[in-house]
């Protein structure tokens, strides 16, 4: 045993070689520098566009208000604008929030639906709408903005379903540096910053957000003389005549409403109104009648889905901002209509098929002013700025 | 599959630790399989060819060795020759030589209707042909023993850090790395980070951000005034330089982390002095191939004076064609050999006039820099021009019609190269590459952080190719 012992001493005590590992402490160097400049960047506001904004202030307010939200609506900019929760609210009696984001295609939807129900959200009716446009364009059209809103679980749903890795790592790269996914904001800021002139849009970002906080979600835009119902029949995004929903967006629809089934909840897949002018043309070309079909033949997939049928309601020019989104009035005309709709729709019947509801034709609300849009916004933020300055001589 | 591209990061990414965990046996088997993925990746048709020739060098190294007949062993030499220069000829040339003989016959009154042909150029066959042929020729020589082992040998050529743009290796130094046992060493790992990321970096930052106002410059040369062709020229020296030596920087830096070294490709070349010196500096692996296996078999400077200049112009014109298939690349290497004589023929009167001050010597040493720089840079506008026509047309704007840039333009430029030009200045005063690697971790950090938020702000990322790939 003392042999041993003293063998292991003497093993022990043998000298060998030095094995110095290197730290690359210049990286590590970056790694913090770079870490501190991204959290900075990831606070700033004026780093962003109303686009980009909408979708991390949509995130954000997901965690938040989806709990006490019993109708959510999900969907693009038509429901953004279209859609007034606080008239849903008057209407029906019950909370509702818009999560709908500009753009987002029926994964971005599907994605928000899931946050809000991993928030609390019991809903017990779900307004959503596609778009179209997004329905047909391929699944990196969201790409800029899906990490503003998506987690990294997301991505990896996204990229197992499109068996694209490349995009996962592309958007696993956006979310965790902000900078990365900024760098168009960026950039310009940086240009302005040199020419001496504001930063691109930052006025706009912080309408942006004012109105969202005032409509619970919604962003109402202000009426738009320059509209007079002229639209471009060469418009690809209007008029496109081969349209066809990408597959990967028809997925995430099912996808959509089976959670929605899931949850025995009633759907309201909202087809809003269009401009006359647009309208009338796409039924000319055939595509009105196309998109028609489409949505009859998911719709008629699910159970509990009733589509709200606004386009053909003849909404007035005067209630559209552009060919497709419609301003405060029409908002509010629209919303008035699809609460009544929904109001009949949730009582109870025996039948479980599938409901088509077209709406009335359009008639103007008078008590639509209540409503703040983005210049009621723009306004109410100068005479708080104004107030501010006053106090501050005082 | 490209350097500056998400696939590649996974393929290097998953490539990386398992090669480190096998032995060296297995370690070369995988090189030549990601080799040959790498390779098979732009289109997999080709892959029979860079097999083709791999076996051809290989026998041909093994009976040039086992045959002692002088004869019969130069036999082996040309069969290997004829197989990679004709391969290299068909794809690149054949178009090239049947559309100038029509069109010189034609000049003459005789019409031949000679049939242009569907060719794809092969990418990377201008560099693994030269060096699987040095490989033969090396073992001729008896400057290196053949080797045996087959998968060694496709290894060695297909080697992919270097496989589609070089540096051309030479297989008196690759070849018994790739023999060896390779160690893994933190040291030489980290340097190759660090090397991927700056070849990166002059690539998305530099290079693809020059390549629009290069694009839009030349190709409205006959609208621009002197002061725009002298932009687009100096943008054009940057972005290919920056190109071709980001790729070089990320290859050796690749290479690093698999434990090989690359040879030095490029030593600061806008630092010249001297024609000679640019081509000491430039594209080193290519020079020294062709000073090794052009020049000194065409007798190199032994035979007088004419006979030193015939073969420098000689093995500039062929080093100008290896570029490409067009005339304007003839006559780049025409000029670099006009400008490589004519030096040879002024050396002994600069060596005259030269102060011998230490003070005017830094002078005379910046004007020489700034000549050579411009000498070059008058080469490359034969180098990015499509046709003779349009190199007339922008001298011409540059003698007739100088003018200072367009702001909008200069800014540009200058923003995209100034940083660029302070790390390269900082390395030359210093006579030290790696001068970033040698100041305190603080200065580092900065620089890092510097580089990447370059990456990430002003780094074009539409995954654009490198120039040399059509070389």
């Amino acid at each position: 045993m003392a042999d041993e012992s003293a063998k292991e001493l003497t093993m022990d005590e043998t000298p060998k070689p030095k094995r110095r590992i290197k730290a690359p402490f210049g990286v590590l160097g970056m790694l913090v520098i770079v870490v501190g400049f991204e959290t900075y960047v990831s606070y700033r506001r004026d780093f962003s566009t109303p686009y980009a904004l909408e979708w991390s202030v949509t995130a954000r307010s997901v965690k938040h208000v989806a709990r006490k939200t019993q109708i959510p609506c999900f969907g693009t900019s038509l429901t953004r604008g279209g859609v007034s929760p606080r008239i849903l609210e008057e209407k029906l009696g019950k909370t509702a929030y818009n999560f709908a984001l500009s753009g987002a295609q029926p994964f971005a939807s599907y994605t928000v639906f899931k946050h809000a129900l991993a928030a609390g959200c019991k809903p017990e009716a779900i307004v959503v709408e596609f778009k179209w446009t997004a329905l047909a364009m391929g699944y990196t059209w969201n790409e800029r903005v899906l990490p503003e809103m998506a987690t990294t679980r997301d991505f990896l749903d996204f990229a197992i379903a499109t068996s694209d890795s490349q995009l996962f790592a592309r958007l696993f790269l956006l979310s965790k540096i902000p900078t990365l996914r900024c760098r168009e904001e960026i950039r310009k800021n940086i240009l302005a910053g040199l020419n001496g002139t504001e930063p691109p849009r930052l006025h706009e970002i912080v309408i942006m957000a004012r109105n969202a906080l005032m409509n619970r979600g919604a962003n109402h835009p202000t009426y738009n003389p320059k509209f007079t119902g002229y639209v471009d029949p060469a418009s690809p995004f209007l008029f496109e005549k081969d349209w066809k929903c990408h597959p990967f967006s028809e997925l995430y629809i099912h996808k959509f409403f089976d959670l929605a089934a899931s949850l025995d909840v009633p759907v309201f897949w909202i087809l809003p109104p269009i401009a006359p002018s647009t309208v009338k043309h796409r039924v000319e070309i055939g595509i009105e009648e196309t998109y028609t079909q489409f949505v009859k033949s998911m719709a008629a997939k699910h159970k509990g889905v009733t589509v709200v049928d606004g386009r053909f309601s003849e909404y007035a020019n005067e209630v559209f901002i552009d060919s497709t989104h419609m301003n405060r009035d029409g908002a509010v005309a629209f919303t008035t209509d699809l609460a009544d709709a929904i109001k009949r729709e949730l009582e109870p019947r025996s039948d479980t098929a599938t409901h088509w509801v077209s709406l009335p034709k359009y008639k103007a609300q008078p008590n639509a002013k209540r409503i703040e849009d983005m210049m009621d916004s723009l306004v109410a933020l100068a005479n708080d700025k104004k107030k501010e300055k006053e106090k501050a001589k005082r | 599959m490209l350097f500056n591209s998400l696939p590649f990061a996974y393929f290097f990414l998953i490539l990386l630790p398992v090669y480190w965990l096998l032995p060296k046996k297995p370690q070369n088997w995988l090189l030549l399989g990601a080799g040959y993925y790498f390779y098979s990746c732009w289109n997999p048709k080709f892959l029979a060819l860079l097999i083709l020739s791999t076996v051809m060098d290989y026998a041909c190294g093994i009976m040039v060795d086992r045959i002692e007949e002088p004869r019969k062993r130069k036999g082996f030499v040309l069969l290997s020759m004829a197989l990679n220069l004709g391969m290299l000829g068909y794809f690149k040339y054949v178009n090239f030589f049947a559309e100038s003989l029509q069109l010189a016959l034609g000049r003459m009154g005789i019409h031949v209707p000679i049939g242009h042909l569907e060719i794809v150029l092969p990418i990377g066959i201008s560099f693994y042909t030269f060096q699987s042929m040095s490989y033969v020729i090396d073992v001729y020589r008896k400057d290196i023993p053949p080797t045996k082992n087959f998968i060694e040998f496709a290894a060695f050529v297909s080697f992919f850090p270097h496989l589609v743009a070089g540096p051309i290796m030479r297989p008196t130094t690759l070849l018994p790395q790739i023999q060896n046992k390779r160690k893994f060493n933190i040291d030489q790992f980290y340097q190759g980070c660090y090397l991927i990321f700056w070849g990166l970096t002059k690539k998305v930052v530099v290079a693809d951000n020059l390549s629009p106002i290069v694009k839009e410059l030349f190709g409205r040369w006959e609208t621009i005034d002197g002061g725009l062709a002298m932009l687009a020229i100096y943008a054009f020296a940057f972005q290919i330089y920056c190109d071709f030596s980001g790729y070089t920087d990320a290859a050796r830096g690749i290479a690093k982390c698999l434990g090989f070294e690359l040879a030095l490709n490029f030593n600061l070349p806008y630092f010249a002095t001297s024609p000679q010196d640019f081509w000491s500096r430039w594209h080193i692996s290519l020079s020294t191939w062709l000073r090794d296996y052009l020049y000194i078999p065409l007798g190199g400077n032994r035979g007088g004076r004419w006979f030193l200049y015939r073969n420098l112009m000689l093995t500039m014109i062929i080093g100008g064609l290896w570029h490409g298939a067009a005339w304007t690349f003839v006559v780049w290497g025409t000029y670099q050999g006009v400008l490589l004589v004519g030096h040879r023929m002024l050396k002994p009167w600069l060596e005259k006039i030269a102060p011998k001050n230490p003070a005017d010597q830094v002078w005379w040493k910046v004007a020489c820099i700034v000549v050579t720089f411009h000498l070059v840079c008058l080469g490359w506008l034969f180098f990015a021009s499509s046709s003779l026509a349009q190199v007339g047309g922008m001298l011409q704007a540059i003698v007739k019609r100088p003018a200072i840039p367009q702001g909008i333009y200069l800014a540009q430029v200058t923003l995209i190269i100034l940083p660029l030009f302070l790390v390269q200045l900082a390395q030359y005063l210093s006579k030290d590459l790696d001068i970033v690697s040698r100041t305190p971790w603080y200065v580092r950090s900065v620089f890092y952080t510097l580089c990447f938020y370059a990456f990430i702000l002003g780094g074009n990322f539409q995954g654009s190719q490198f120039i040399y790939f059509q070389f």
